[in-house]
């Protein structure tokens, strides 16, 4: 009996003790100090980071080229990496937490989230000291524009993007057009045109080829001659969806919808479905990156030899040609205000060099000859990149320089067609037009804005379907315009827009 | 009054080990149940991770005035109310039917079969449901409208019709889970005393008559505790369920609390609207377990507590 009585006291204590050390396990890790000694040159500055990966493992600790950027910029890495389908998530519950790390990369640095910690002076304004920086410098003078803060400051520093290649625009099935004896389509009305040649001839067999799936916003942006949501009219900011634009390209699209030219339950068609379908030959035209038609028409040829995938230049809407104009960043990496300035200017140091040829190299490449071979002037990967994890994907996302033909290339392309991409990217620099809203700042937007865009998102769902008669937009679109809290959004917006153009 | 608690001291003191075996499981109630609960005051705050919980600005019931005064309000309020009755009405049922029915099989491998196949469904994750619904019902790749077009009738439009939404999602619902539903029911009905089935065979009750008459009384017990239980959630939908199967040509009757309080609180960083709009389902989810207790007790059910 006594003895029985100790094995329940024994187990209970056991038990008891198991809940109070894993309470404490969690504690005794963040206790850890960061920063080195000061005035020692040689010892490597120690510098934490959440930085997103997009391949499909993170590089370790002692990947090669990490352990290599740490040789050459003289640091003490480490790094977070957290996957970049979470990686949002990560980054609010990280800045939620308060322990921040030396460096935290921010995909989006307009989220509520972010301008609220940069009102609070949560993080360094960075735009007095980049000018001590010959390689982040040459990042060009949009990047940095597309990336200040409401209040006309650089918080951070910018993941550097080409503004040419990046926006979903129509690609269009070549061979296609080559069969039916067609032009490539210059205006909506060409495309309208081909749209429906493709589907009477039936192109894709089968009896249903679909002539147009995929995102359907370039519809709007040709209408309006605008990117995105916003547009600005003599000089004003105004919302694009109340311009008589968007109407039309209402009309046109229920009129697609009606011939049956774009699938019948577009609005339930994932996205990757649809790309699908694309690649699998049942589409004629999709809208994606110059790049990611590539990967599509890779796809197809492996069925079909002749098949080509032609990303368009333009399209001619009333306002004239128009393609999509990237803000020329993803997002950027912020320093807390509580790390020391000296460490700062360490950091800063750091991504310099990321930022230089050599750097950005290094972080997407790795070394010549074991993880890749020239060509051409086209870097192949080899194996050993697979295996050592060297990719633009992975450390890549750190260390980048500033190419304005990023977007025309994918892995395994050949020659010709980068250079038909560098072409068409350099005449899409001719005309393109910029998103005017990227950034702007409005109170109001973040309580109502999600409300109304949803709204205003299944308004036109509907409408397209023929599930509600476009004078229903117009009885929609005349109440926003007496919306009190709508036009006080744009008023903001618009004041935000003022602002940066008078470059304050 | 010193009576009883010395009582209970001494009660406790004489099961101390007892006790000191619980008091883990106390702890986690304290620690991650009720601690966390104090996380509600940020719902009269404005609050912001960086000031933290006790910097934050106090707003009262501005979150809870903002949030009724929205012109949706009875939009997501119809919305979730009418899934979930629908659910109620139809789902919960459900696998009380299927129980019956398995419970007349006798035979073992059969019932057995029967049972692992409708049990599999509730392993699948909604995102893989969700998928599957749109490879059977998509307009342009689904196989059933595949059939249908190719029997010469024009395809139907399951997936963007306003008018079967719902039903769309009560179906869903009975796929999944109606099967494993039927366990807690085939357990109570295993505790029902087989006297009393061979009572009422003498007295000449077919199986109908048993059914209605001996098993359904026999679970009735579980099947109010259950149904209290599920009142508890009806400001509850499944989030990941309706948002996975959401698209533009049904929000207006597919948007419910949690998919706004996703898309305009979480998303947005409105920890504190968020938090206004969870305390108010809870708050109903509340007052009606509360009420359906008492109903429940006073037509002489066990309830719940």
């Amino acid at each position: 009996m006594k003895n029985r009585k100790f094995f329940v006291f024994a187990l209970a204590a056991i038990l008891l003790l198991t809940v109070i050390l894993s309470a404490c396990s969690g504690t005794s890790e963040g206790g850890s100090k960061t920063g080195t000694g000061e005035g020692k040159a040689a010892a490597p500055t120690k510098i934490t980071m959440l930085v997103p990966y997009f391949s499909t493992e993170p590089p370790t600790d002692d990947n090669v080229v990490v352990v290599e950027a740490e040789k050459r910029t003289n640091t003490d890495l480490k790094i977070t990496w957290s996957p970049v389908a979470t990686y949002e998530e990560k980054v609010n519950v990280t800045l939620a937490g308060g322990d921040l790390p030396d460096l935290i990369t921010v995909l989006n640095p307009f989220t509520p989230q972010v301008r609220k910690l940069v009102q609070q002076g949560a993080f360094w304004d960075l735009t007095p000291f980049f000018k001590d920086y010959p390689n982040l410098m040459k990042f060009p003078e949009e990047t940095y524009t597309n990336t200040k803060m409401q209040d006309g400051k650089n918080y951070g520093i910018p993941r550097v993007r080409p503004t040419e290649g990046g926006g979903q625009f129509p690609y269009i099935r070549k061979d296609w057009l080559d069969k039916l004896g067609l032009p490539v389509p210059e205006t909506l009305d060409d495309l309208y045109q081909v749209m429906k040649a493709f589907a009477n001839n039936d192109m894709g067999g089968n009896g249903n080829t679909i002539a147009l799936a995929g995102p359907l916003d370039f519809v709007y942006n040709v209408m309006n001659g605008t990117s995105g949501w916003f547009m600005v009219k003599d000089g004003q900011l105004v919302h694009a969806m109340l311009e008589p634009g968007t109407r039309d390209a209402l009309v046109w699209l229920n009129k697609a919808y009606k011939e049956k030219l774009i699938p019948q339950d577009f609005p339930a068609l994932k996205f990757i479905t649809a790309r699908d379908m694309m690649a699998a030959g049942k589409v004629g035209i999709f809208s994606d990156t110059v790049a990611e038609a590539w990967r599509t028409h890779q796809e197809q040829l492996k069925v079909n030899p002749k098949a080509d995938f032609l990303p368009l230049v333009s399209l001619t809407g009333p306002f004239g040609p128009y393609n999509f104009r990237d803000t020329g960043h993803y997002g950027m990496h912020m320093i807390p205000k509580s790390v020391p300035e000296k460490k700062v200017r360490a950091i800063l140091q750091f991504m310099d060099y990321g930022a230089s040829d050599e750097g950005a190299e290094l972080g997407s490449y790795g070394f010549k000859g074991i993880h890749f071979t020239e060509e051409n002037g086209m870097k192949l990967t080899t194996e050993q990149a697979m295996k050592d994890n060297v990719s633009q994907q992975a450390f890549g996302q750190l260390f980048i320089n500033y190419d304005k033909y990023m977007r025309a290339y994918f892995a395994g392309m050949p020659p010709e067609i980068l250079e038909r991409n560098k072409q068409i990217i350099d005449a899409r620099a001719e005309i393109s037009v910029p998103d005017p809203a990227s950034g702007l700042y409005s109170e109001t937007k973040v309580t109502v804005g999600p409300e109304y865009d949803k709204k205003i998102d299944d308004l036109r769902t509907k409408i397209i379907m023929g599930k509600a008669p476009i004078e229903a937009w117009d009885t929609f679109t005349d109440e926003l315009r007496k919306d009190p809290k709508f036009q006080k959004m744009i008023q903001e917006l618009n004041d935000s827009y003022q602002k940066r153009v008078k470059g304050q | 009054m010193t009576k009883v608690s010395r009582n209970t001291w001494t009660r406790i003191l004489q099961d101390r080990y007892l006790y000191l075996l619980g008091l883990p499981g106390m702890l986690y109630f304290v620690v991650f149940k009720y601690a966390p609960m104090w996380g509600i005051v940020i719902s009269f705050q404005d609050y912001s991770p960086y000031t933290g919980l006790w910097k934050s600005e106090w707003v009262g019931f501005e979150h809870f005035v903002r949030f009724f005064s929205n012109p949706d309000f009875f939009m997501l309020f119809r919305n979730t109310m009418a899934i979930n009755l629908l659910n109620l009405l139809f789902f919960f049922p459900a696998p009380i039917l299927l129980a019956l029915l398995l419970n007349e099989l006798r035979t073992g491998l059969f019932k057995k079969s029967v049972q692992s196949i409708i049990y599999l469904p509730h392993f699948l994750s909604w995102v893989i449901i969700a998928g599957i619904s749109f490879q059977m019902l998509s307009q342009t790749e689904g196989v059933v409208n595949k059939l249908i077009v190719s029997l010469g009738y024009p395809s139907v439009e399951f997936l963007t019709n306003e008018n079967t939404f719902w039903v769309l999602l009560t179906l869903q619902s009975m796929w999944k889970e109606a099967g494993w539903g039927t366990i807690i029911f085939l357990a109570a009905m295993a505790s029902v005393d087989p006297q009393l089935y061979e009572a009422s065979k003498i007295d000449g009750a077919g199986p109908f008559r048993l059914a209605w008459h001996v098993t359904l009384p026999g679970i009735r017990n579980v099947i109010t505790i259950l149904l209290i239980l599920r009142l508890g959630d009806i400001m509850d939908v499944g989030f990941e369920q309706v948002y996975l199967m959401m698209n533009g040509a049904v929000s207006s009757v597919a948007e419910v609390f949690d998919t706004y309080v996703f898309r305009v609180g979480i998303s947005q960083g409105q920890f504190s609207y968020s938090t206004a709009i969870g305390l108010f389902k809870s708050v109903v989810g509340l007052i009606l377990v509360i009420l359906a207790n008492k109903s429940a007790k006073r037509l002489g059910e066990e309830g719940v507590y």
